[in-house]
């Protein structure tokens, strides 16, 4: 088994207060791993600390196998980690074009750019349709779409989300998870999904882990967390 | 006669005038730091230009001096980023107005010393008086100026208008064609996705300040070509407002509007000069074309 990303032991928080006591986590090469939890488990604050936005206090972030512990955000994305964070964070006052170009003009991308755009434009046609318009008069729905396609344009090795179902109608939930899926079986990409969703989860992770209180509780395939009486009374409500 | 050249004029003007707020229109219109001491760095530009001539040992003709100026005012906007703005915008992840109103004040801050600054070398005997300095106006064929229909211009003039249009094309060029324009108006709106795009904010609003202070003092080293009779430290207080108000004009973040201000203003300013004699008239119906404009269309004239 190859991994794309090793947490070990990581620990982060902010200010004084600390929110992670040493994660340890592994993203399967070419397969979906869930992080799943609760609202203030800590969740975010793993991908924010993965992506060096939150700089971590100990551990190790292994990327490749390389140790990217204390790189800043922007190089990460150049070397191929991308987040799609909690609530979009899209510029509203920029087009859907304007998003793709700036993430297509990065270093990493720009040979590929051209191609990418395309793939993007024929995973969601909505965006090929509304590329002309502001990023802040879009659906929620479009919204979402627009963050993955950013995330997408900076041609990711390892793609991050963080909630994508969050706020969504059922109906676009369940088109996000068959894009998500997508991405894994058509593009090739090792994906870290992390979620309070956790039906959506299961139904297209491959192996999860749960964190409680910044601390993994629980971890294995799919199909052993599915049999599990804790994940089965706590989280599954059976 | 007297009319038109008043209406020629002004539009030199005018375009000159744009030229100077067209650094602002960057950094405030963009990138939302409310820089009041942008007046003052034209300022120092416009001394620039005058020291290079006379107090260089290089004899550093005027018509280059927006050139120099606006190097030493790349290198300059370092200085000014680190010491005043690093700390308020550096971190800030979008520019809310709690942000713009703290650049406001540290900016004012940054200003006021280097009015002090101007303003000490003025009294220990640099001041700096263009009468005397011979050779300061362009000169073809033995002459400053030509005449056309009538009307002569000074080709000083011309070429401070030729530097005015490379100027805000300048500013146009960078926001529409260059990713980086894309990269600061991004930065105002949400940087940490910036950061996750690839990009370092820092450096991006970095970049912006180095421009904007590289324009600012570009744009006095252009305005000494067109009044070529002595500067001050006080030309802030005339510069300032006038380009506060052409980029309201024309609207925020708008280059066009920005330039159409500027001509605006401009001719404004020379009528209204041409009519009374008087400044204060003058720069008053600046402000009254600014509150009409901002009744019938308060996004500015080109605003969205
Ligand atoms: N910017 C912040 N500053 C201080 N505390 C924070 C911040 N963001 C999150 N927290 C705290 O960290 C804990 C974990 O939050 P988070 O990682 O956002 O959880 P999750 O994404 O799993 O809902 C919570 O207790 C939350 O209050
Ligand atoms: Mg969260």
């Amino acid at each position: 088994m190859t991994y794309v990303l090793e947490l070990e032991k990581l620990e982060s928080g902010y200010g004084e207060t600390q929110v992670l006591f040493g994660v340890n986590l592994k993203a399967r090469k070419g397969q979906i791993t869930a992080l799943l939890g609760s609202n203030g488990a800590g969740k975010s604050t793993t991908l924010w600390t993965i992506m060096g936005i939150v700089k971590p206090w100990g551990g190790k972030i292994l990327f490749n196998g390389e140790d990217v512990t204390m790189l800043p955000p922007y190089k990460k994305v150049n070397i191929g980690m991308t987040l799609v964070p909690e609530g979009r964070r899209l510029w509203p006052q920029l087009t859907v074009e304007e998003h793709l170009i700036m993430a297509a003009s990065i270093p990493r991308s720009k040979e590929r750019a051209q191609e990418i755009l395309e793939m993007v434009y024929q995973l969601f046609p909505r965006l090929k349709e509304r590329r002309n318009q502001l990023a802040g008069t879009l659906s929620g729905g479009e919204q979402q779409m627009l963050a993955i396609a950013r995330g997408l344009m900076l041609n990711p090795v390892l793609f991050m989300l963080d909630e994508p179902s969050l706020g969504l109608a059922p109906k676009l939930v369940q088109e996000i998870a068959e894009t998500i899926s997508k991405l894994r079986d058509e593009w090739k990409l090792t994906v870290l999904l992390v979620e309070q969703n956790i039906h959506m989860s299961m139904q297209i992770a491959d192996y999860a882990y749960i964190i409680e209180n910044g601390r993994i509780v629980l971890e294995g395939t799919v199909d052993e967390l599915k049999e599990n009486p804790m994940v089965k009374k706590a989280y599954l409500g059976l | 006669m007297e009319f038109i050249s008043n209406i020629i004029y002004g539009l030199i003007y005018g375009a000159i005038l744009g030229a100077v707020a067209s650094g602002l229109t960057l950094i405030w219109g963009v990138m939302k730091v409310v820089n009041l001491a942008h007046g003052h760095l034209a300022v120092l530009g416009a001394f620039l230009a005058v020291i290079f001539y006379k107090y260089t040992p290089i004899t550093i003709d005027p018509s280059l001096s927006p050139i120099i100026a606006f190097i030493i005012g790349a290198l300059f906007g370092i200085f000014f980023y680190y010491t005043s703005l690093h700390v308020i915008v550096g971190k800030a992840e979008t520019m809310t107005l709690k942000v713009e109103m703290s650049s406001l004040l540290s900016t004012f801050g940054f200003g006021v010393a280097l009015y002090g600054l101007l303003y000490y070398g003025s009294a220990q005997g640099w001041y700096l008086q263009f009468e005397g300095l011979t050779g300061w106006t362009i000169q073809v064929g033995g002459k400053p100026y030509f005449e056309i229909l009538g009307v002569s211009i000074q080709y000083s003039w011309l070429v401070g208008l030729f530097y005015a249009v490379i100027l805000i094309a300048l500013v146009e060029l960078f926001l529409r064609k260059t990713v980086w324009g894309l990269a600061i108006r991004a930065v105002a709106q949400d940087s940490r996705a910036v950061a996750l795009t690839g990009y370092d904010p820092v450096k991006v609003k970095l970049l912006t300040t180095v421009l904007s202070t590289a324009m600012a003092l570009s744009a006095g080293a252009i305005f000494t070509l067109y009044i070529q009779n002595g500067i001050n430290p006080d030309l802030e207080h005339f510069l300032a407002p006038l380009s506060f108000v052409i980029v309201v004009l024309g609207g925020l973040g708008s280059v066009i509007g920005t330039f159409i201000g500027g001509l605006i203003i401009g001719l404004a300013y020379g009528i209204t000069m041409a009519l009374t004699g008087t400044q204060a008239i003058a720069l008053s119906v600046s402000f009254v074309i600014l509150v009409v404009i901002l009744l019938v269309k308060p996004q500015g004239l080109f605003g969205r």
